[in-house]
């Protein structure tokens, strides 16, 4: 846009020629300050629009960033607390699986006493078993003692009476009381004899039935000592899923933390363009009073090019970007250490 | 009449943008993205690229690095106009193949300026 000189006598081609009153721009020039105020509320109209909508995009924006926000949040409540359910039952199956270990080896313990004390008592049979088959001679020869002292008292009793009582007939009654009191040692000592055996037998009998019945308590102890493992497995792939759920609330709460910057970049956006709607309500006054005041010169002239509405509109609309990219960066906007246009 | 595509996820700057070059006498093509901007590089090849850096989708290097690779485009001068300003960025674009880095805001008439010196008549 370009304006001839106002203090120049001849004026501009198409210009009508009327001359300036005292203390006020020439007609040219209040033309073109008129058309310029006016080019201003035209842009002033635009941008106006611009920051309705982008401050209507910047407040949707953070509406939609809040509410997702709050939803991350609940997912991480819940993901807490998923983790903590995790942990409490983890601990509590931890004492369960060492009370059942603990159980287990207790039973292998007992087996291995069990089984000792079978093997001692197989051999207290066994002994028992090879005395009973020793005293079997000796009760014989008891047996043996007891019928010879029968058939002594016997001939003693005989010669009694045939020298008509005497001495044999005293011989006769202690040989008699000897044989019948050693026959009923030995029927004593046979009967008891007897019972040790059968004891014994009965101790073997019951020593077998548990020997038959360690497999299946064998079976048993393997059993719960193989659900025990089982379930210490268990527990491991419990504690890497309770590794899993801690990363995964790790990455949420660095997406919320994301989603916050972004929240805040855009609520930036929007004050900001806030701000630049009541700047522009500022500056439309001040290029009022300027233009009131401009008198005729070359300050008109560059005045007028640099408020051309569409080349501020793009140049408004990129600052806003930049100063709303340095608020999220954490940037400097305004700083200059880098060429802002560089060829290369 | 020299035509310039314009690149950028915002319609507001595609809208000034193409106001500015209309008004110093250019034509102007518009793509709100790298796709976009591709599919219509392959039906008419412009004078000059004006392209965003951060555009969702594809970034304005990656959308140089295929603009290149394209027939008939590669030594179509390419200008970023970005908001970053990292020496490490504009490496990063000139190593694509980009003409130049401008950092926003830049005026119209700066703008301008760069469009004669990287499309001289």
């Amino acid at each position: 846009m370009a304006i001839s000189d106002p203090s120049s006598d001849s004026p501009a081609p198409g210009e009508p020629s009327v001359p300036a009153e005292k203390g006020r721009p020439s007609e040219p020039v209040q033309a073109r300050i008129d058309g310029l105020c006016g080019a201003f509320a035209v842009l002033r109209a635009q941008l106006a629009s611009v920051n309705c909508t982008t401050a209507e995009a910047a407040r949707g924006i953070v509406a939609q960033t809040t509410a997702v926000q709050e939803q991350l949040r609940t997912l991480i409540g819940v993901l807490e607390q998923e983790a903590a359910r995790i942990l409490s039952s983890s601990v509590e199956e931890r004492v369960r699986i060492a009370e059942e270990e603990a159980a287990v080896l207790l039973l292998q313990r007992f087996l291995d006493r069990s089984s000792e004390h079978a093997r001692e008592g197989e051999e207290r049979a066994r002994r028992i078993q090879s005395a009973v088959a020793e005293a079997g001679p000796l009760l014989a020869e008891l047996r043996d003692l007891a019928r010879q002292a029968k058939i002594v008292a016997n001939n003693a009793s005989v010669e009694a009476v045939r020298k008509e009582h005497g001495p044999f007939r005293v011989l006769a009654e202690a040989m008699r009381h000897v044989s019948e009191r050693s026959a009923a040692a030995v029927g004593q000592v046979e009967g008891a004899i007897t019972r040790v055996a059968t004891g014994s037998q009965e101790t073997r009998r019951v020593q077998e039935q548990d020997a038959a019945d360690r497999p299946q308590l064998l079976r048993f102890a393997e059993l719960v000592a193989k659900r025990a493992t089982e379930q210490r497995a268990a527990e491991e792939q419990r504690q890497r899923m309770l590794v899993d759920v801690a990363r995964q609330h790790d990455e949420l709460h660095g997406r919320v933390v994301e989603l916050f910057a972004m929240t805040q970049f855009q609520d930036v956006c929007g004050q900001q363009v806030e701000g630049v709607r009541a700047a522009l309500a500022n500056a439309e006054a001040v290029i009022r009073g300027l233009a009131g005041a401009m008198s005729p010169g070359a300050a008109a002239v560059e005045l007028a090019d640099a408020l051309d509405p569409t080349l501020l509109l793009a140049t408004y609309v990129m600052a806003s970007q930049r100063e709303a990219h340095a608020a999220a960066t954490g940037e400097t906007a305004g700083r200059d250490d880098q060429q802002r246009i560089e060829l290369f | 009449m020299k035509t310039v595509l314009l690149v950028d996820d915002s319609p507001t700057i595609l809208l000034s943008l193409s106001a500015v070059l209309t008004q110093a006498g250019y034509a102007s093509m518009q793509a709100s993205g790298g796709e976009v901007a591709l599919a219509k590089l392959q039906a008419t090849k412009p004078d000059l690229v004006i392209t965003d850096l951060h555009m969702p989708g594809m970034d304005g290097i990656e959308l140089i690095r295929r603009i290149r690779g394209l027939p008939g485009c590669r030594f179509v001068p390419i200008l970023m106009l970005t908001t970053e300003s990292q020496a490490e960025r504009r490496a990063e674009a000139r190593t694509a193949g980009a003409t130049g880095w401008l950092v926003k805001p830049v005026l119209g008439n700066d703008l301008l300026q760069v469009l004669k010196k990287v499309m001289p008549s």
